[in-house]
């Protein structure tokens, strides 16, 4: 493999995550808290010399976001937003059928994580992305559960789960 | 925290398969992560037991391949080597099936031109360590493991370790009780009327005596064997050593020597009442009786026993000490 040209950093948004609702065909079907990361792309260049920092803060939306969970679903009032239903003899509903659920939640912004050599030699890139996330946010994206379960399962439980989500299609608001 | 290396070694091995080597950042005290892929807790381990083949989770006890224990942040890093990995082999692939090729060709309506274009490659993603906040390290294999909880577990060598056990309760206990004092005394004094921090005094006086038992009972089942523990539960009873006093005898019989040293008499008193309150609290609403009574407690009889701040850390210390002279 050829040589890197850019060396990948560390530059991370951290959240804490409450009123979570998990939602299927616009019911609320779970109530989740937890921690939202949002990993920013964040590389040293080398060239041209003497080399640079450079982290990419998003616009609008979110490049992505890596969630920890803690709480609950309910398994039946799931299942009976499904439409059509899953045939009455599957025992075992599939992951594939789970995979249009959504989240809306608020996060509350934590603090900014970066490697020391970049706190040392940018400081206000941190203080940037501070003032930028700085506050309370909606955040609503789409949340694949990622795992099946069983038709007589009463509560699926959500605690420390981890989730990388796609914020391609996410809104993600200041309020 | 320290950063992992950029490069990635490759080992092609037979049948066109290839190993990669990619290195992880590790924290500062040489630690990495782990995730128990059964209770889906985070722990971190030294560069050695990260490389064993099992690993046990300090919280729950699961064993389980190494490979298992993963942290979304390891997966993410792996992943990223892989497909680097992928993408530079289609690549190399490509080039060379097209790099015979003519340059351009036409025939007729179609032409075809091939132009060597510059890779870019996904990014090799990195991330930083949890910090270390607590090192719990095992009596007896001497590794460290860094937890975040109520640790009984050494993910290296898998033995739930009595003496760890009492000692994780009562830290956890003290942790609690110091909690409370930094609360600001507004809320502190919601707690006390809505009757919380009786009640955790009360908590952590009934932690200390279910850890002194479950201590007891797994150092008798070391020491005299499990025929033993089960024989002498069947001839008193299955909570005989909720019974200090008794307790105490029978593990002085097992060990072969006396536990004395640990406490004066006075001390001894002091205990006894603290179980015997213990046990009201548990099995009478906390209203003393004739058990009590007849323990020394000074609560009369019908009235409700009260147990303090210092009462709970007093325990905690008294049990520290007959339970330390015990190894």
């Amino acid at each position: 493999m050829s040589e890197i040209p850019e060396r990948e950093l560390t530059f991370r948004v951290h959240f804490s995550m409450r009123n979570g609702v998990i939602r299927s065909q616009g019911i609320d079907v779970g109530h989740i808290t937890g921690t939202a990361i949002i990993p920013l792309r964040a590389t040293f260049r080398s060239f041209p010399p003497p080399g640079s920092y450079s982290v990419e803060l998003p616009g609008s939306g979110l490049p992505e976001l890596i969630v920890e969970t803690m709480g609950s679903v309910d398994a039946a009032a799931l299942l009976a937003t499904f439409n059509p239903p899953p045939p009455a003899h599957w025992n075992v509903i599939p992951e594939e059928c789970l995979e249009h659920l959504e989240l809306e939640a608020q996060l509350d912004f934590q603090s900014v994580q970066a490697d020391e050599e970049w706190k040392a030699n940018e400081p206000a890139d941190i203080e940037a992305a501070r003032t930028h996330f700085d506050g309370t946010w909606k955040l609503t994206i789409p949340f694949p559960l990622g795992f099946s379960f069983a038709r007589d399962d009463t509560q699926l439980n959500m605690d420390r789960r981890d989730y990388e989500l796609d914020g391609e299609f996410a809104q993600f608001v200041k309020t | 925290m320290t950063a992992a290396g950029t490069k990635v070694g490759i080992q092609r091995l037979k049948n066109h398969r290839v190993l990669l080597s990619i290195s992880l950042p590790t924290s500062p005290d040489g630690t990495a992560g782990r995730k128990c892929p059964s209770c889906r807790r985070f722990f971190k381990v030294d560069r050695e037991v990260f490389g064993h083949p099992e690993i046990t989770c300090p919280y729950c006890g699961a064993t389980n391949s190494s490979n298992q224990f993963l942290t979304l942040d390891q997966r993410r890093r792996l992943r990223a080597a892989a497909s680097r990995f992928g993408l530079a082999e289609m690549h190399r692939l490509l080039s060379n099936a097209l790099g015979s090729l003519p340059r351009s060709s036409s025939r007729g309506l179609i032409e075809i031109s091939i132009r060597p274009g510059r890779l870019e490659l996904p990014p090799l993603l990195t991330y930083l360590e949890q910090e270390t906040i607590r090192t719990s390290v095992c009596t007896r294999c001497a590794r460290n493991a860094s937890v975040y909880g109520i640790a009984m577990f050494c993910p290296n060598c898998g033995k739930r370790e009595s003496i760890a056990v009492f000692e994780q309760a009562v830290r956890s206990a003290v942790a609690v009780l110091d909690a409370t004092k930094s609360l600001p005394l507004e809320k502190r004094r919601v707690l006390e009327a809505e009757g919380g921090l009786d009640q955790l005094a009360e908590n952590v006086l009934e932690d200390v005596v279910t850890a002194f038992e479950g201590c007891c009972r797994t150092r008798y089942e070391e020491v005299a064997g499990p025929g033993a523990l089960a024989s002498i539960q069947s001839s008193h009873r299955r909570n005989v050593f909720q019974r200090f006093e008794e307790a105490v005898t029978i593990m002085e019989g097992a060990l072969g020597r006396p536990l004395g040293a640990g406490l004066s008499p006075a001390e001894s008193a002091e205990l006894k009442v603290a179980f015997a309150t213990r046990h009201v609290l548990t099995h009478n609403m906390g209203i003393a009786d004739a058990r009590y009574a007849a323990s020394g407690g000074v609560t009369p009889t019908g009235q409700r026993v009260q147990v303090t701040e210092t009462m709970a850390r007093r325990s905690m210390e008294l049990v520290g000490r007959i339970i330390r002279a015990m190894y």
